[in-house]
């Protein structure tokens, strides 16, 4: 354990130290942020009080459906832990400098593997935690529970959950890399995502929204009750329920019976914790040393035919462009860490459009115009959550990720400013179609004139955020870091998704009053429509301000000296 | 063919590099030299156009770079200190990228990718990717992508360090070539038998000043009066 805390130490040191800049800059950086966090997070709190005084004193949904839905989201929340701790892990513990460090030193496997996982552990977003911990206290503060709650909501509940899905993401990497090496890297990778494609299927189909809607209805108006009955058996094997569950309890006043719970989440986390240190000890190093060769397995063959091939192809383009194309391609699709990362977002895409399904034309029209508003405008953030959630995965790294080579371009005869607009427009572009083909599955079944305007709406906001990410990107470049998803995830990551969400939401409160006049019949038609188009006039103009502010922030900060 | 005007960096407070005057004649061959720390890598920086001088110009061929640096860079070929390349791709995407950067067409970079192959003995690897190769390796990709579109001005920051004698022998033997042809080099090292053998002017910087500057035979002649070797010479002028 000595080795442990030594090497933990110096490692704390050494963060505090990169973090501790006392330049001027440095300090009006961090005072600024810090400024922003506690804005954003009194911002969260209390949009937290208004949600939950909403929901359950407006449209009252009781206390019980609340928890349901809290249950959902925890889920999800599980599934992108576990998937990102996968890919995370597979940079830092296979591919990290600091291990090959460690490896030649006198230090077991075990315990390498320990400092690496609790380094990931760790690092996750300040801006999730951060919103968590906002959440929470507008929580407690809803149901007057007291304030210590959140301290041990984050301690006994919210870590032990993370760490359950944590633990198990490195136990399946192990695995994946061991069978991997039998039997090759794409069919492993297409057998998880059929893996979590059949987890995901089968929770929702064991959990469905609308069903639990309807079944608790019936109950009206004494929906505060538990109605645990309701609940499918398979679901109380989870850890998000058991989170949910303890919530609805604490919320009721009956704390004592959220105590089993928290009992099997503290007991499972450590049980998964010693499987994963059991599995590390067993298969880390044998799966280090296959790591490398099956990045060789996986690439030559091919790399030999592509690689006199791809950069003779012809092309439309000047050479310059051309072979920045062909560059950013290879890049991206050479880096496992990118185009699984990219695959797992699709994917949880793909999940939306499809349960989206089930709000159909009719199920809209049978709601009232308050609701449909509703449905509308939370479609809407979700998309522009999946695009901010996109554009910081990919924008905000992407001129990082030009690393210790950037020296070729900075001393090449190429303008900055025509590498930054290609860089720039390969991501606006590939963002704008995913943007543009959720909008249109997911608002088609809309009234024209909101599908209309959300189609012109998504894509200017789409170009404020990618714009936005990649101009702080730029600001906060780190040639030092290789993983994409550590950059993704540093300070100044975490400050551009704070800007990120205060612009979905000051768009959001912005489109919310005309989509629900929209809705009602109070107003003429022609006025209705007026009130929309004018909305989406100020939304392209805020956006298109964005856009060109983040411009001239990269264009200002690429002129430093690297 | 390059020439430094009384050229100035100041990081923060901090003064790297101050005041140095160079001017190299075409086919000159200067060796840069100087203790660790003494200002060679910033001053190259800011004759590969990665740094803009605080004060001070540098002009490459009559061209100032901080004025028009895509007309100056496209004279320059550059091998950085450390020979860091795109990981993912293999040497010859690495070749193919540097050339389309400066314009060239596809089939001259296949040309003189064929020609530098043989030269740098680079083709075992070359279709290889680069995260899989060794310093020495790196160095040769980098400095056939600095030659590819025959520069007039090649700037090179401390090329020997990892290589193999081969090697070594072959940088020598590239840059001696390339001279012969007309181009310029620029190069700092370390490596002062390296700088007597081949050097045809030597400049000497210390805590960004440069403290000495002459023909090589001069170098010589300081040998002979105070009958030493040149690394005693080295360490009197610099300490």
């Amino acid at each position: 354990m000595d080795q442990i805390f030594h090497i933990i130490k110096y490692k704390l040191v050494s963060f505090m130290k990169i973090n501790t800049d006392l330049k001027p800059v440095s300090i009006l950086k961090n005072l600024g942020s810090m400024v922003v966090y506690v804005l954003f997070g009194i911002g969260v709190y209390f949009f937290t009080l208004s949600s939950l005084s909403y929901l359950l004193e407006e449209i009252r949904i009781g206390t019980f459906l609340l928890h349901r839905f809290v249950s959902i989201i925890l889920f999800i929340f599980f599934m992108a832990v576990n998937a990102g701790n996968i890919i995370v892990s597979f940079s830092t513990l296979y591919k990290s400098k600091e291990v090959y460090y460690l490896i030649a030193k006198p230090i077991s496997f075990t315990k390498i593997f320990l400092i690496k996982f609790l380094d990931n552990f760790f690092y996750s977003s300040t801006t999730m935690l951060l919103m968590i911990s906002a959440v929470m206290l507008g929580y407690s503060t809803y149901f007057k529970i007291d304030f210590f709650f959140v301290i041990f909501f984050f301690f006994l509940m919210l870590l032990p959950f993370m760490l359950i899905a944590a633990s198990l993401g490195v136990i399946f990497l192990m695995f994946m890399i061991r069978i991997s090496y039998k039997i090759g890297l794409k069919k492993v990778i297409a057998g998880l995502i059929m893996l979590y494609l059949i987890g995901l299927l089968l929770f929702f189909k064991s959990s469905n929204p609308i069903s639990i809607v309807e079944q608790v209805m019936v109950f009206y108006p004494n929906i505060n009750g538990y109605f645990g009955s309701l609940d499918n058996p398979m679901l109380k094997f989870l850890p998000n329920f058991w989170i949910a569950d303890s919530l609805y309890w604490f919320s009721a006043g009956k704390s004592m019976n959220a105590l089993p719970y928290i009992g099997l989440l503290l007991g499972t986390s450590l049980m998964f914790l010693i499987a994963a240190l059991f599995t590390a000890k067993k298969l880390y190093y044998k799966t280090w040393l296959e790591s490398f060769e099956l990045k060789i397995k996986n690439t030559r063959p091919k790399e030999r035919i592509n690689s006199k091939q791809i950069f003779n192809n012809k092309s439309f383009f000047t050479q310059q462009i051309d072979v920045l194309l062909k560059k950013e391609f290879l890049q991206f699709f050479r880096e496992p860490g990118q185009w699984i990362h990219l695959s797992v977002i699709i994917f949880l895409i793909a999940i939306f459009i499809v349960s989206l399904g089930g709000i159909d034309e009719g199920l809209l029209n049978a709601y009232n115009y308050s609701l449909r508003a509703i449905i509308y405008v939370v479609i809407f953030s979700f998309n522009l959550f999946l695009i901010s959630s996109l554009s910081l995965r990919f924008a905000f790294p992407a001129l990082s990720l030009e690393g210790d080579a950037y020296w070729k371009l900075k001393s090449s005869p190429i303008s900055m400013r025509k590498f930054v607009v290609v860089k720039f427009l390969i991501l606006f572009s590939f963002i704008f179609l995913l943007g543009q083909g959720l909008n249109y599955f997911s608002h088609l079944n809309f009234p024209e004139a909101l599908y209309l305007t959300s189609s012109i709406n998504i894509g200017f906001i789409t170009l404020a955020i990618v714009s936005l990410n990649f101009g702080m990107g730029s600001l906060f470049i780190n040639l030092k870091e290789k993983s994409p998803i550590r950059i993704a995830s540093s300070q100044g990551a975490s400050l551009t998704f704070l800007f990120t969400i205060i612009l979905i939401v000051f768009l959001i409160a912005l489109l919310f009053i005309p989509v629900y006049n929209y809705y009602n019949d109070i107003f003429g038609f022609q006025e209705r429509l007026k009130n929309i188009y004018l909305t989406s006039f100020i939304i392209v103009l805020v956006s298109l301000t964005i856009s060109l502010t983040s411009i001239f922030l990269t264009k200002r900060a690429l002129k430093r000296d690297f | 063919m390059l020439q430094i005007k009384n050229i100035v960096k100041k990081f923060g407070f901090f003064t790297a590099v101050n005041g140095i005057n160079v001017h190299i004649n075409q086919g000159e061959l200067y060796g840069f030299l100087g203790p660790n720390g003494a200002g060679k890598t910033t001053t190259i920086k800011m004759i590969a156009g990665i740094y803009a001088p605080t004060s001070g110009s540098i002009s490459i061929n009559g061209i100032d770079i901080s004025k028009n640096p895509v007309k100056a860079k496209l004279q320059i070929g550059y091998v950085p200190d450390q020979p860091y390349l795109y990981d993912k791709l293999t040497g010859r995407e690495f070749l193919y990228f540097s050339g389309g950067l400066y314009n060239l067409d596809k089939k001259t970079i296949q040309n003189k990718i064929d020609e530098l192959v043989d030269i740098l003995k680079i083709e075992s690897w070359l279709d290889k990717r680069t995260e899989e190769y060794s310093q020495g390796m790196r160095q040769r990709i980098t400095i056939a992508s600095a030659l590819l579109h025959d520069p007039k001005l090649i700037v090179l920051d401390e090329p020997m360090v990892g290589l193999d004698p081969q090697s070594a022998v072959l940088v020598k033997k590239i840059l001696n070539q390339k001279v012969s042809e007309g181009a310029s080099v620029f190069v700092s090292t370390h490596s002062l038998s390296f700088a007597e053998e081949i050097c045809s002017r030597i400049g000497i910087i210390k805590a960004g000043v440069m403290i000495y500057e002459d023909k090589r035979e001069a170098i010589e002649t300081i040998k002979a009066n105070l009958n030493s070797n040149f690394e005693e010479v080295f360490l009197e002028l610099t300490k």
